[in-house]
């Protein structure tokens, strides 16, 4: 069922590819994301999941097909318009240079900094409103470089947020994150889809974790879209037969002591 | 608590004022200080008192113009070598790792080589000769480096690296079919120098500056969103790859008009980068105008102690900034290691 908050989108794509050279990455993706979503995509490695995300960032260029971004052609949009809009966040940041963690989270007002030689005071509040929300308030005068991995990852998120995003495209964020983290930057982006309405989507290998986070899971495999599954009113449903067609291994599923459905690998023959 | 702290504290005006005011203070003292000392010491005050002494046209015709020279080149230098290691995102990066001085030496040597060393009519083919090299490096480096969708800093630096051997080798070429006198000449002039006579220098040099210092300091704040990457800063709204664009043409154009009259002088443009990094923070907006004062006043430092610590016998100014300079800097590296980072 599509609900009436769903109904309005803020991706369409229709006929989307892309190739590098020969190689064919995405093919002809079609696809309506829609505001109100917190949208997973999952598959294999070489599947096109980061070149998908890439592209929807703005990142990557040289795709044929449509593409519109809140009802207006994506190359359309300006540069700067489009960061007022859309945030991204890697799997892991590396500054060049010894900047503070106040200094990072600045760095995200830039779309909004037109002309503007210093930081307003506007801008001042925002960040140290993102830096409260990511929970690194108190890290603002520590060196970037000088942060636990976890740390950094929640000050990209608050240099991200900074943006003031409405929709905010992340690629395996919390890859090479301890449990501890990986479940604060999710409960933290959780809290801001609720809250705040923040759009999300998400890159993420981690199965179980895709599937209770996320409304909606799309499985990709070589370059298309296998399976697009939707959560009517709970976490998506996926079934054990649809992992082992898309990754080539085999799995089970049972449910957890909460009565969520959990994907389980079964190891040897 | 100190008052003021230098670093780690968000920009403001005051800030900013204070911090660039303090390095403008320091680079007018320096030239202010510095036309007291020389191989001939002479007396400020007399020489305007009386504008037709030996004084007066020491000071006019010689001490001046070499300040002003130093100033110059000291921060030009310095201002490049911070936005070479911003754009390559690579702390060891000078403004000669990209081959600007390699071009402008083979221009230079070039023109000794064919006897154009003598200026006539106020045009000196000689400067003219090291800019046309360092431009013909500059674009080739930029045609090399400049893929089929951007501008990478890793083939940016690659190809640099390349040129500046090409360039060396050619010169070694040219060395090897020159006299004794030329290979002399040759050799003096990619020590650099900062012996200039001539205000016309200045004008020579004017557009360059007046065009590029602004267009560089006007991108400030992109430079520190580049240093995350172009992903990172494209996604903010900022078009990474015009922006290293402008930054390296803008940078090499000024540094090629600066050097193709001082010579190549090394360690300014790495040293002045990495102390003031080490000193005020990273943020460009306090890097950029900073290392342009506080650049041309170490490079009037060193010019003076250079041609008085031996006098009457001068120390070729760039020699002297690399044994000033690198010391210095194993000093700073070795005390406050955990601020540096590779």
């Amino acid at each position: 069922m599509i609900s009436a908050e769903r109904s309005t989108s803020i991706y369409e794509l229709s006929g989307l590819h892309f190739q590098y050279g020969h190689f064919k990455v995405l093919r002809n993706i079609s696809l309506r994301i829609a505001k109100g979503e917190i949208l997973g995509i999952v598959g294999p490695n070489g599947a096109g999941k980061t070149t998908l995300l890439r592209i929807l960032c703005g990142l990557l260029g040289g795709w044929t097909g449509q593409l519109t971004f809140m009802d207006r052609t994506f190359r359309y949009w300006e540069r700067r318009a489009l960061a007022r809009l859309i945030a991204y966040l890697p799997q892991q940041t590396r500054m060049a240079f010894p900047y503070t963690v106040r200094e990072v989270a600045l760095m995200g007002r830039m779309p909004h900094q037109t002309g503007s030689f210093f930081d307003t005071r506007a801008d001042h509040d925002r960040v140290e409103e993102v830096l409260r929300l990511t929970d690194s308030l108190h890290l603002s005068d520590r060196y970037f470089q000088d942060l636990s991995g976890g740390e950094q990852q929640l000050v990209s998120l608050a240099s991200a947020l900074a943006q003031d995003p409405s929709v905010l495209l992340l690629d395996e964020p919390t890859v090479f994150l301890d449990l501890k983290h990986q479940l604060q930057i999710y409960r933290i982006l959780k809290e801001l889809h609720d809250e705040q309405g923040l759009d999300l989507i998400v890159v993420t290998h981690d199965l179980n974790l895709a599937q209770s986070f996320c409304d909606r899971l799309i499985f990709m495999k070589s370059g298309e879209i296998a399976a697009d599954i939707l959560g009517d009113d709970g976490p998506p449903e996926v079934s054990p037969a649809l992992i082992e067609q898309v990754f080539e291994v085999r799995a089970g599923s049972e449910f957890s002591p909460e009565h969520r459905p959990r994907i389980v690998l079964q190891y040897g023959k | 608590m100190p008052w003021f702290e230098l670093k780690g504290q968000p920009l403001t005006r005051r800030r900013f004022g204070l911090i660039v005011g303090g390095a403008l203070v320091i680079c007018l003292a320096s030239a202010l200080l510095s036309p007291m000392f020389g191989p001939v010491r002479i007396n400020v005050l007399n020489a305007f008192r009386d504008t037709s002494s030996l004084d007066f046209r020491i000071l006019v015709q010689a001490r001046i113009p070499r300040i002003l020279f130093s100033i110059v080149v000291g921060g030009v230098l310095a201002m490049s070598g911070v936005v070479f290691q911003a754009i390559l995102r690579n702390p060891l990066a000078s403004p000669f790792t990209l081959g600007v001085s390699g071009g402008a030496s083979l221009g230079a040597v070039l023109a000794i080589l064919m006897g154009w060393e003598v200026s006539f009519h106020g045009l000196s083919p000689l400067p003219l000769a090291s800019f046309g090299g360092a431009l013909v490096v500059v674009l080739v480096v930029y045609a090399l480096s400049r893929g089929r969708s951007h501008f990478s800093p890793l083939t940016l630096l690659l190809s640099g690296v390349v040129l500046n051997y090409v360039c060396a080798a050619l010169i070694l070429l040219i060395h090897y079919y020159s006299n004794f006198t030329k290979s002399f000449l040759m050799t003096r002039w990619m020590m650099g120098g900062l012996d200039i006579y001539d205000y016309s220098v200045f004008s020579s040099l004017a557009p360059f500056l007046l065009l590029g210092l602004p267009l560089i300091l006007s991108q400030a704040r992109h430079l520190n969103v580049l240093s995350a990457g172009e992903d990172w800063a494209t996604v903010r709204g900022v078009n990474a790859g015009r922006v290293m664009t402008v930054q390296y043409f803008a940078t090499s154009l000024i540094t090629g008009s600066v050097i193709a009259y001082s010579g190549p002088i090394g360690f300014v443009g790495l040293i002045i980068p990495h102390v003031l990094r080490l000193v005020l923070g990273a943020d460009h907006r306090i890097l950029l105008p900073t290392s342009l004062f506080l650049g041309g006043a170490f490079l009037v430092v060193c010019d003076t102690v250079a041609r008085t610590v031996l006098a009457p016998t001068e120390i070729p100014v760039g020699i002297f900034t690399s044994i000033l300079g690198g010391p210095f800097f194993l000093w700073l590296l070795l005390r406050r290691r955990k601020e540096f980072f590779f």
